[in-house]
């Protein structure tokens, strides 16, 4: 089946259209004269359609006179069409055999250097270097040698841990991994400073020079164990300082409410709008609606992708306004006072580390005002026991606290210290 | 073909167990399914329609009734039909060739 299709095509074949009153005789008459018919086709009565090899077509044309019929060429297929066809359009085939012949010619350079993987070695000194090296965009990529450029690499920057030269098509790939840098030298004396302002109620120095005692008030930042670091000339070794500081720790933070005051809340009704934002320009997506007359929005800007991981992408902005009303709140001194004490809680017990325990709570309350203006203040204390020194190095004092660590871990608390 | 030529042929062919067929010119006819039926030694085409073809054999004329039919391929001795085939029937006049 596949080698008559084979045939059919590298002969040729036409499609032709037969016209004429007995067109089972110009079947017969063909089929005597050794003619091979494919596909034949009844349309109607006076009209048949048969596909033919080109090289039957000459003896088919002889019968026509006996049978009365005409015949007509309908569609022409197979290889000799084809081959005419590019006869009569030489210089187009020309030009196509020119373009992938210059096309293949020019994918035996390199034309573009990619380099990645560098972070403290800049590419432009590795590109610098490749083209001293001989390697530049335009170079053949037969005389590109990966494997040397990979060594001389190596030798050249001593900070390359790995690098791989790869040639894709036109693309020289250097991938390159850097060797971790080593970490600057840490002082080796530490004082212990405290992090918080408090009152110390457990102080248990360790090692190095105690400047405090319990009970005394110190500040954020005050040395409280000092590092024993020996004068130059002196004999003696680094003591760097170790204590367990433990202090009493207070959170202010204070609210105030009015008796007679408003409340914005949400009715429930919501409008959205979404922007779309192409080179510049806010096009809203959809039927801007009337506003409105007290609302809060809220904006959430989103990039659609073309596809994943795909730069190129459409910025999207869709704003939500939610309808707002305000309406008078009454409340008596009682529930003004809960609601100051609520907030001015919330607010300090917010400045509370999470691993700290609160051991005390304190509501300074008062009233002022008169009528309308009638408020309520409340100043609320929390208090902690928590440890507050850190180390900080010897050389850096009367610099801020940031970034210190606990001097010595402490361990849990039972009920029992906290009283 | 004269019947005592033809009965001589069909007694050498069963004798030497040679098909039928290659001695004779009876028509062989192998339907594929309802979609093709090809007929070997046929004698010309009688009528071509989309619901009937008839071709001519040496014991008769064959009458294929069907839909959608088409003569997938004509060639000297053979021809396929293509289609769907209701039925494929000999006309009465050819038994005196039997």
């Amino acid at each position: 089946m596949i080698f008559d299709r084979l045939v059919a095509y590298l002969s040729g074949s036409l499609m032709v259209k037969v016209r004429g009153v007995d067109l089972e005789k110009f079947i017969n008459a063909a089929n005597k004269q050794g003619i091979v018919l494919k596909s034949v086709k009844r349309h109607g009565r006076y009209l048949l359609t048969s596909r033919i090899a080109i090289s039957d077509y000459r003896k088919l044309r002889r019968l026509l006179p006996a049978s009365q019929c005409k015949v007509e060429i309908i569609s022409k297929h197979g290889l000799p069409l084809a081959l005419s066809r590019i006869r009569n359009r030489r210089m187009f085939f020309l030009g196509l055999a020119a373009a992938i012949g210059i096309l293949y010619y020019l994918s035996s350079f390199v034309w573009f250097i990619r380099v990645t993987g560098n972070e403290a070695i800049s590419e432009e000194a590795i590109r610098q270097f490749a083209e001293n090296c001989g390697i530049r965009a335009g170079i053949r990529k037969s005389e590109v040698d990966v494997s040397k450029l990979e060594q001389e690499l190596i030798i050249a920057f001593p900070r390359i841990a790995w690098v791989s030269v790869k040639l894709r098509g036109t693309l020289l790939s250097i991938a390159l991994a850097e060797k971790l840098a080593p970490q600057p030298a840490q002082p080796e004396a530490f004082d212990v400073v405290a992090a918080k302002s408090g009152l110390v109620v457990r102080f248990i120095p360790l090692a190095g020079e105690p400047l405090i005692r319990e009970g005394d008030t110190v500040e954020a930042g005050q040395v409280l164990v000092k590092a024993i670091v020996p004068e130059e000339g002196e004999a003696g070794e680094i003591v760097s300082a170790k204590a367990v500081v433990e202090a009493r720790v207070w959170y202010q933070a204070s609210a105030q409410v009015k008796l007679i005051d408003t409340e914005i809340v949400r009715t429930g009704r919501s409008k959205t709008m979404g922007y779309l934002h192409i080179l510049g320009l806010a096009i809203p997506i959809g039927v801007p609606g009337r506003g409105f007359e007290q609302s809060e929005c809220e904006e959430r800007r989103a990039v659609i992708q073309l596809w994943p991981g795909s730069r190129i992408g459409m910025t999207t902005t869709v704003v939500t306004c939610y309808e707002t009303i305000s309406y008078p709140v009454v409340r008596s001194s009682d529930e003004a006072r809960a609601e100051a004490i609520r907030r001015a809680r919330m607010l300090a017990l917010a400045e509370v580390p999470e691993e700290v325990e609160v051991v005390d709570e304190m509501a300074a309350v008062s009233f002022s005002g008169e009528g309308d203006s009638a408020l309520v203040r409340v100043e609320y204390t929390v208090e902690t026991i928590e440890d507050i020194g850190v180390l900080q190095a010897t050389q850096a004092q009367g610099l801020p606290v940031p970034n210190l660590q606990p001097a010595i871990p402490l361990p849990a608390r039972t009920p029992a210290d906290r009283t | 073909m004269p019947k005592r030529s033809r009965d001589i042929r069909s007694s050498l062919a069963e004798m030497f167990d040679i098909p039928q067929e290659v001695v004779s010119d009876l028509p062989k006819v192998t339907m594929m399914g309802r979609l093709e039926v090809v007929i070997e030694n046929h004698r010309g085409i009688v009528e071509l329609h989309p619901t009937v073809v008839r071709v001519r054999t040496a014991v008769g004329v064959l009458t294929i009734n069907g839909s959608s039919l088409v003569l997938g391929e004509l060639s000297a001795g053979r021809v396929l039909i293509r289609g769907v085939i209701d039925a494929a029937q000999y006309n009465a006049t050819g038994r005196e060739h039997q």
